[in-house]
């Protein structure tokens, strides 16, 4: 029972008592049979890993004065996303909202996910931080001015991956990108400048 | 060049669908490579051993890294013969004529970009050894 009220009482400072409360049934402690071991494990990771984006997000946001605006379209739209975990929000060239989330990143499984964290975690290491942008905030600054960046896009290519020229510190390169159609930022990557040209 | 792919998992995933993939697999030598496929969804071949065409996307510390230096499967160490200017033989269906050059390795051809190979002294048949930002699929034969 002590350890209950502790993990209650954790948990209460991060979601509130109501949230806590749901948050102890989805970990099953209201059946029977639960193992307080692991209760804990999956709470603490749980907690942690909600903490973690909290800064990350913190961190990285970009906001504008535009903001409520685009959010207020995704709305009335009917469009399902995470207002907590929006890094930037804008419209491009053509009038179409893009956003990009916090997102995804599965330390279990840390090929899959989606939004700035898996751009991160897969597109960094010897890939965007030999073009200058290292940190998760610089690649969100990034990919802002991108998407932001009235130029047309240089080509689309079979697979649906939207080819940008862009201007780095160390030339010109190109990025490929896959938006959702209703305008999430699903991930970004350096693409082939060769098969960049083959697009034209 | 030949790899066993031993685990094919999912990459960019966003509301149930799936835009790109990671091959890990291992090599003919033993080298440990992850292979990125934006192209193709090859996770029924897990398991298998398949003939793949292989760009070194993002080439770079050439001839300065080390063979014994620190790498990880996402970046590793190629070893090889510069081979310079490569006709893609036409087996290969999937593959769009680009200009590149290629090395050849222990574990077969690996295509490079002439992009990355700009200001580099190199002729044919000259080793070279670099790592990369990504391995990219460009295109796979099955063996039967």
């Amino acid at each position: 029972m002590k350890t209950m009220t502790k993990i209650i009482g954790c948990i209460d400072n991060f979601y509130g008592l109501d949230k806590a409360t749901n948050e102890l049934k989805n970990f099953g402690l209201f059946e029977n049979h639960v193992n307080p071991d692991i209760l804990i494990d999956q709470l603490t990771n749980e907690i942690w890993d909600k903490t973690y984006k909290q800064l990350l997000v913190d961190w990285c946001k970009i906001e504008q004065n535009t903001d409520q605006e685009y959010i207020s379209k995704l709305e009335e739209n009917g469009i399902k996303f995470t207002e907590e975990e929006i890094i930037w929000i804008t419209q491009n060239s053509e009038g179409k909202i893009i956003w990009l989330e916090l997102g995804q990143h599965n330390y279990l499984n840390p090929d899959k996910g989606s939004g700035l964290e898996h751009i991160h975690q897969k597109h960094t290491i010897l890939q965007l931080d030999k073009w200058g942008y290292k940190t998760p905030k610089q690649q969100a600054e990034f990919l802002l001015s991108v998407i932001s960046d009235p130029n047309p896009i240089f080509g689309v290519d079979d697979k649906g991956w939207i080819v940008y020229q862009v201007d780095t510190d160390i030339g010109v390169k190109y990025l490929g990108l896959q938006i959702g159609d209703n305008g999430y930022i699903v991930t970004a990557r350096p693409y082939d400048p060769d098969d960049a040209k083959n697009l034209i | 060049m030949i790899v066993l792919f031993k685990k094919v998992n999912q990459g960019a995933t966003y509301q149930e669908k799936i835009y790109d993939y990671w091959i890990h697999g291992q090599t003919e030598s033993g080298l440990k490579v992850v292979l990125y496929d934006s192209r193709f969804d090859l996770r029924e071949h897990e398991g298998k051993v398949v003939n793949c065409l292989i760009l070194a996307f993002m080439a770079q510390d050439i001839n300065s890294i080390k063979e014994n230096e620190e790498s990880d499967p996402y970046h590793p160490i190629i070893k090889g013969t510069f081979e310079g200017d490569y006709n893609v033989s036409s087996k290969w269906k999937n593959y769009k004529k680009v200009d590149r050059y290629a090395v050849s390795t222990n574990d077969g051809i690996m295509l490079i970009s002439k992009n990355d190979l700009e200001n580099i002294d190199l002729n044919i048949g000259d080793e070279i050894i670099f790592t990369v930002g990504r391995l990219d699929l460009l295109d796979w034969i099955p063996i039967k």
